[in-house]
Parts: structure tokens; sequence; C-alpha cells
């Protein structure tokens, strides 16, 4: 017998304008499980969905602790769930936009003025960096210092220390955010920031497009005086209007960006899509959008390539030179499956690390097709942080007080050479010893044969699977079995993973044997 | 029967003392590993073979700071991880390897690795989580690719199912992660069918898994997934009288993760799990029971009957499940019910009585009605 279905609705307790607004700025992710806790349905701000009858479970991801109900949905009628808004954010980004628990009256008109304000810091013209730390809880307040943290013109030199008190913009209540402001040329640029906990330093690519502010916001935990740079928020806004701190699409970008941090959708696709369809101001918007519909697993292809089409034109008239817009290009021709080599070799790393990796990817099997060979781009490639957003790479030269990364050495190869690892070596030379048909011996348990050894067994002239007595009574000291393998030229591919094109794989093959 | 086909390679990893002076230290991975460890040795749960010790099987390798014995410290490391994975595939494919095709099939078809791994760890592309070795220091970090591991076994086909848990942080790292060095070929079966996994990470890309607080170890002694993981396969599961499976422990997992996360520290720690739903844990088994206490408001309408009734299936009423005795005590009814969503009515012939709904979710719960 066919069960009449009821209704569940799911919405927000609006008790006065602010909290609407909070609701459609970060609408709350809701989650809807039935008795098995199987999760049957989810969505953004409000849910309505015919169920079967039953008992159901809602949560509703709204301040620090979710709220939760069980819930009866009768058959033929409706249950109501109405969830309380927490006036408190939902987001403890780093980013000054509405919804997040960075933005208060002091750090919005501080951001304002920053964006707005020609810097008195000028080694360039024609675009803006801003950078600015705060703290989410000033009760834990201690003078924010930009330890450690430097801005690199795109060789190397470095163009402003930001632990120099002069840097600071602005007047400033330390304790609680603290701003950096330059005038700087358009296009690439270096943030380079110290790891307090690994005592380690990171370098980021930027890219900032002519007539623009760019807007780094970071975290400064709690307990820290130094700001943690991975916590980055990155937007975009016009010079001539500065950044609004309660536009709606800041707000709607940092859902964006905090869904490709996590991994989590936080942005409904129908929203999503609203927004890229209209007119954007924050570029950064589209950069993100465009990222998570590539990641999406619930849209169809064609409804991708549509989606990509219009964030790739609309950006296009915004930051048509963009690094980020390149590699959205590219991804797109890729979800298209018409792939094919692309005009300008990516020179200057995006700034979105999925974005460097697609033209890391693209360039295995057309060296320097997608990657310009000895450019920022190419010399970063074994190096690239491994997770992330962010494209970031650790600054290993940093005390050498030449351009980077190694920009003008004599071999760029020995270069690459130097930043493999000994477990990325080994697993070359693994490969490199299987490509060459003279030494196809290989020991189980993961140990290959050293040369001296290999040369040794070679003349005792066993076969496949089986060692004869001599081999054998060497081998037995170390307990395990001995067989030859065939070449593998196939396992040559297996080298794609270090970053490296072909032809550099192959050379550094061949360096190691 | 024991299922002498199920092999184990369980791993605990509590010390780095290497990492930041030891002050990155864990407390719960050896307690995790030798819970898990119990689990599969139990015969109402992963049932292998026993012995020659009553902790002990030949077909569980168990891997931490102190087991096996007379090792110097830092352990365990990579290697021998890899070792222990690489010596349990030839040890299982041998029993096999030299049978006619028919035996050869029918062992494979009822085959299965358990691989436990629980310590610090790292992110990298594509799902993966990687574990952090003891001997990991600041700057060099050495590491297990626990997907690469997973893709081997799949290509390879050793085993039939593939049971992987990982309780380990997948916050960022910063070195290109390189694919285990482990070497199946030689172990390499063409088996009838497709390998089938289930891959439950403790957390999602880019996010922290936790431990409780040190000064709460008594009451919660494991890490929050290998807590629930454990609860969830002795019986915690909703639908646990008709068998514990990959379909009904990933949405338990998926719950009670985040809800021990927000107890202890108002996170959110959200599993990230691929099962493959035809993979069966346990066949059947008693359902836990957890303890619920309703408290009853003056003036409530709950407060005049003596027994209240208690439904999972409230379309059907018949279906009530319980009639707590009226002498629960003043104010209040105490159950013990399995996890699972319920309505409560006082127990009253009136098809319009009041009713509250309630959740159980594996921790002793009062709810005022």
């Amino acid at each position: 017998m066919a069960t009449t279905q009821g209704t569940l609705d799911v919405l927000a307790a609006i008790s006065d304008p602010g909290t609407a607004s909070l609701v459609q700025a970060m609408p709350p992710r809701i989650q809807v499980h039935d008795g098995e806790f199987n999760m049957v349905a989810k969505g953004f701000g409000t849910l309505k969905r015919e169920f079967d009858p039953g008992l159901y479970f809602v949560r509703v991801e709204v301040g620090d602790k979710p709220y939760e109900q069980v819930v009866r949905v009768p058959s033929n009628g409706t249950a109501t769930v109405t969830y309380p808004v927490n006036t408190s954010p939902r987001c403890s980004s780093a980013a000054v936009v509405e919804g997040t628990s960075s933005l208060h009256e002091y750090t919005s008109d501080y951001t304002r003025a920053l964006s707005k304000t020609k810097a008195k810091l000028t080694p360039g013209s024609g675009a803006r960096l801003v950078v600015l730390a705060s703290r989410q809880r000033p009760d834990t307040a201690a003078e924010i210092r930009f330890n450690g943290v430097r801005l690199l013109d795109r060789t190397g030199k470095c163009i402003a220390d930001l632990s120099r008190r002069s840097s600071v913009e602005g007047p400033t209540n330390d304790n609680l955010a603290r701003g950096f402001a330059a005038e700087v040329n358009p296009g690439g640029l270096v943030l380079e920031w110290k790891h307090e906990t690994m005592n380690t330093y990171w370098r980021q690519p930027l890219w900032i497009p002519q007539g623009y502010v760019m807007l780094v916001f970071v975290t400064v935990r709690p307990g820290q005086t130094t700001p943690d740079m991975a916590t980055a928020s990155i937007h975009l806004a016009s010079l001539s209007e500065g950044f609004e701190p309660r536009d709606s699409h800041g707000a709607a970008a940092e859902a964006a960006l905090e869904s490709l941090r996590t991994g989590r959708q936080l942005l409904s696709e129908t929203r999503l899509a609203e927004l890229l369809q209209g007119k954007f101001q924050n570029p950064m918007l589209g950069i993100y959008g465009g990222h998570m519909i590539l990641q999406s697993s619930s849209l169809p292809v064609s409804v991708k390539i549509k989606g990509l089409d219009e964030v790739v034109g609309n950006l296009q008239s915004l930051i048509p030179d963009s690094p980020d817009l390149a590699a959205l290009h590219l991804m797109s021709s890729e979800l298209k499956d018409t792939i094919a080599p692309h005009q300008i070799p990516c020179s200057w790393p995006p700034m979105i690390r999925l974005g460097y990796l697609a033209f890391r990817n693209a360039d295995w099997d057309a060296p320097g097709t997608f990657i310009e060979e000895g450019s920022v781009a190419d010399r970063i490639r074994t190096m690239l942080g491994v997770a992330g957003v962010w494209s970031t790479w650790p600054a290993t030269d940093r005390n050498n007080k030449t351009e980077f990364p190694a920009a003008h050495s004599a071999d760029p190869m020995e270069f690459v050479m130097g930043q493999l690892s000994d477990s990325a070596k080994a697993v070359f030379r693994n490969v490199a010893e299987d490509l060459d048909p003279l030494n196809h011996l290989i020991i189980e348990k993961h140990r290959t044969v050293p040369k001296l050894t290999l040369s040794h067994f070679a003349g005792a002239g066993f076969g496949e699977g089986t060692a004869d007595s001599e081999a054998s009574s060497d081998l037995s000291k170390i307990n395990v079995v001995v067989q030859q393998t065939k070449p593998n030229p196939a396992s040559f591919e297996s080298l794609a993973w270090t970053g490296l094109n072909k032809k550099q794989a192959q050379d550094v093959a061949n360096r190691l044997l | 029967m024991a299922r002498d086909n199920h092999y184990a390679v369980v791993v605990g990893i509590d010390q780095y003392p290497a990492f930041l002076n030891g002050k990155k230290n864990l407390n719960c991975p050896q307690n995790d590993a030798r819970a898990v460890r119990e689990w599969l040795l139990r015969p109402d749960g992963g049932n292998l073979p026993v012995g020659p010790g009553p902790d002990e099987s030949p077909n569980l390798t168990l891997i931490t700071r102190d087991v096996p014995q007379g090792r110097n410290p830092p352990r365990p490391v990579v290697d021998e991880i890899l070792m222990a994975i690489k010596d349990t595939a030839v040890r299982f494919h041998n029993t096999y390897n030299l049978l006619d095709e028919t035996a050869q099939a029918e062992i494979w078809n009822s085959s299965r690795l358990y691989l436990y791994l629980s310590g610090h760890g790292i992110d990298a592309s594509g799902g993966d989580a990687v574990l952090l070795g003891a001997n990991t220091a600041e700057g060099v970090l050495l590491y297990l690719s626990v997907q690469g591991i997973v893709n081997k076994f799949t290509v390879a086909k050793t085993f039939r199912e593939l049971v992987v848990w990982t309780d380990c942080c997948r916050t960022a790292s910063a070195v290109q992660i390189a694919p285990a060095a482990l070497d199946l070929t030689p172990q390499r079966y063409d088996g009838p069918g497709p390998v089938q996994v289930f891959f439950a990470r403790a957390s999602r890309t880019q996010q922290p898994a936790y431990e409780p607080p040190a000064n709460k170890l008594a009451e919660m002694p494991n890490s929050f997934f290998t807590y629930a993981l454990l609860e969830g396969l002795k019986g915690g599961v909703v639908g646990a009288a008709q068998g514990i499976r990959a379909r009904n422990l990933r949405p338990y997992l998926e719950v009670r993760v985040p809800a021990l996360s927000q107890m202890y520290y108002q996170v959110n720690q959200a599993p990230e799990i691929a099962p493959d739903d035809d993979i069966e844990f346990v066949p059947a088994v008693a359902p836990t029971r957890f303890p619920m206490r309703l408290k009853i408001r003056a003036g409530s309408p709950f407060a005049l009957p003596n027994s209240v009734r208690v439904f999972s299936n409230v379309e059907n009423p018949a279906a009530a499940i319980e009639h707590p005795p009226s002498n629960s005590g003043p104010g209040f009814f105490e159950f013990n019910l399995p996890n699972g969503l319920y309505v409560v009515t006082p127990d009253v012939a009136d098809p319009n009585a009041p009713a509250e709904t309630f959740f159980v979710r594996g921790v002793t719960f009062e709810k005022e009605i």
C-alpha cells in the first residue's frame, strides 16, 4: 500500500532585520537524518521536502553548537522545525565580512579605511595590497605583530618587512587588529611568512590586477601574537570603490572559500549560480565559485561547463591576465575534453593550489607547453605544499640574498635535484633501474639491491623467481627472495606525482643512475 | 567458527620524540590499537582466529611503541608497518596460491584485510589520509600514504575485501606525498570480482581528528573516531539486530563522531567514509542499550499516568517497545534503549495524547517533558 507522504519544513526564527541578513549572508547548513541516522536531505538556510511519515532528526549548523531536533513527519501533514538564529557568527574565518567572527564595528571601519586610502608605503603603483590581522577574541588580547612576514616582488626582492612598526597603517588598536598597506605594481607578488610551530618559512604567490585592492585577512589565534598566515582569506575590490565588509558578495565569497577549505559545500548550488550569473565586483567570488563548481559531486558535467563558461566570461572582463583565471580556463577545457595547448604558458603560479596543479598536470605530457621553463611556476613544481587552498612553497633559499627560487642558477635541473627529498630520489632510482635492462634484480621487502650486489649476483645466473645455490646462501642471511623483474616502461608514468614534467623526470632519473 | 581468511594489521603511534621534543605526543593511539585488536578477536566481533595466546592471532599483527618488544624507540616507523602489510599479503597469498582454481576462488571470496592506523596524520590530494611515522621530526616528515596502499590492494586484488580505518588528523602538510613503497605484484590474484573497500577516515580533508582531553581519559579512553567505531561495531548502530554492515555503520559514525567532538570540544569532527554496502562486519548482534531518563515537569500531561509508551515506529503504535514501570522514581522515567529516534506518549487510550520526540545516541541522556 502506498504511503502518503508528509512535509518537513525547516526554517530560521527571524526576529529582526539583523538576523534576517545574517541568515541570508551565510545560510546555515541543514541536514535531515532518518531513523537509521542516514542523511536523507540537506539544504542551506531553509528546507522544505516531502518525506515518508516517521521520525527524523534535523541538525542545523548554527553558532558554536549545532541545533538538533527530532521531529515526527505525519502522513499527509506538515511538521515544522524552527531553529534559533544565534547572533554570534557561524564562520570563524579571518575575513572581515558579514557572518564571520572577525566582523565588528572596529575591524569593518579599519578595513574600509585601509582599502580606500592611498597607502604611505609606495614600492609601486596601480594596485594596492592590504594585509589585516585580527583577533576573534579580544579578551585574550596582546599586541599583534607581523613577525617574520615580508612582501617580495616577483623576482624575490624584499619590498616590505611587515614586522617593522613603520609599515603599520592607520590608527590601530594593536591588541585587536593590525593592518599593513602598500601601493604596489599590478601582477605577481609573494607574501613570505613564518610557520610558528614548525619554525619554517613559507611563500605564497599573490596576483593583484591593475586597478584593484587585494585584501589578505589573517587570524591571530588565542594566546599568540603573530597571525596564522595559513588561515588567509583573500578578497579583491576596485581601487576606486574600496572594500565594503557588509556587502553580501563578500560573505558569499567567504562561504565559497570555506567550502574549498573544508571540502564541505557551504553555499547552495542555486545560490552560487545566482551569484555567478549576476555582476560581481569581487573577482575572488568568481575564482572561488569556479573551483566550487569544479569540485561539485552532484552537478552534471553539462551544468558545470555552462557555469564555468559564465564565470570565465565574467572574469575575463574583470581580471583578464590573472593566472587563476587562466587555470579555470584550462580546467574548463579539460572538462569539455577539448584540451588544446595553452597559448601562453603559465609563468606565475595561480594563487589557488588546485589551479596550479591543473597546469602542472597538463605539463607532464607536454613539457614547457603549460608551464614556462625556468619561471617561478616551473621552479616550485617539486616544492608545492601538499594541501590547503593556497599555492605555497617552503622558503628554503631564504638566507640567500639572491632572487628566488634560484632563478638564475646555471643548471635548472640542479635546483630541481636539490629540492627532491631522499624518499623521492629513492622512487626515481627504483623506476630508473626498472627501466634499465641491465638492472632487473629487485629484492622483495622493498630493498633495491645495491649496485655492487647486483653485479655480483648477475654472474650467478639464476632465473626468474629462483635463486641458485650460491645466491641463495648469500640471500638467506637477509631472509629475502630474489626475483627477476621485467622492464616496465609504464612505471615511468608513476613519477608524475613528483610534479616534474616528463622531460625533467627523465633527466633526474638519468642523473641518479 | 573463526574467520580464518580475515587478516589484520593494527597500528597505534602515540609518541613522536623527535617532533617538537615530544610536545605533540598523543594519549590514545596505543589504547585505540589495543581496543581494535580486542574487537577483532572477539567471537561476536571481527572473529579472527585466536592463538597461541588469548589475545593473539596468527592473522593479526599489532604494532605499537612496545609491541613487538625489544625495538629501539622511536617506534613504530613506516618501514615496519609496510613490512607487516606486505608480510600479511604474502602469508595470505601463500595459503591459496598452490591450490586449484576452484579452491582459490573459494578462499579469496571469504578473504578480508583490516588495516587500522591511529597516530598523527596529514592530508594529501585525492582523499588520502597520511599517517606519520614515530620518527618524524620537524622538516623531516616520514609518512605512509594510506590511499596509496588502498590503491595497490585494489589493483592487486590480493584480498576480496579491504577494511581501512584511519584515526589521524588530515591537516595541511608541506611535502610531496610519494606512493607507499609496497609492491604487491607477486601477490596479485585475478579474483572473480572487484575488491570491495570500506575506507573510513576520522575527519574530512584538511580537518583535525581529536582525542579527549588528558583529564577525561578515564571516561573516554579512545580517540573519538575509534570510540564511536567500536561502540557501533559492538551493537551501537541502529539495526544491529539485523547485522552490522557498511550501510548502517557509516551513518552511525557520521552522527556519533561529531556528537563526541561537540561534547568535549564544541567542534565538528566529521568522518569521511567511502563504504561498500556489501561489506558485513558482524552478522547480527544484540543492540547495545543506553540509559535514558525522562524527567517530568510539574504540570506536564506526562505527570498524570503511571507509565508512558515509547515507540520507534510512530506509524505502528502496536510496536511500542517499552512500558516502563511506574516505579521508576518520583518525577521521572528511566529506560535502557538502543540508539535511534523515539516518540513517547502517556500510556492512555487517547489518540490525541501529547507526544514528545527524542533520540538516543550512545550516551546517558536526560530530557525534560
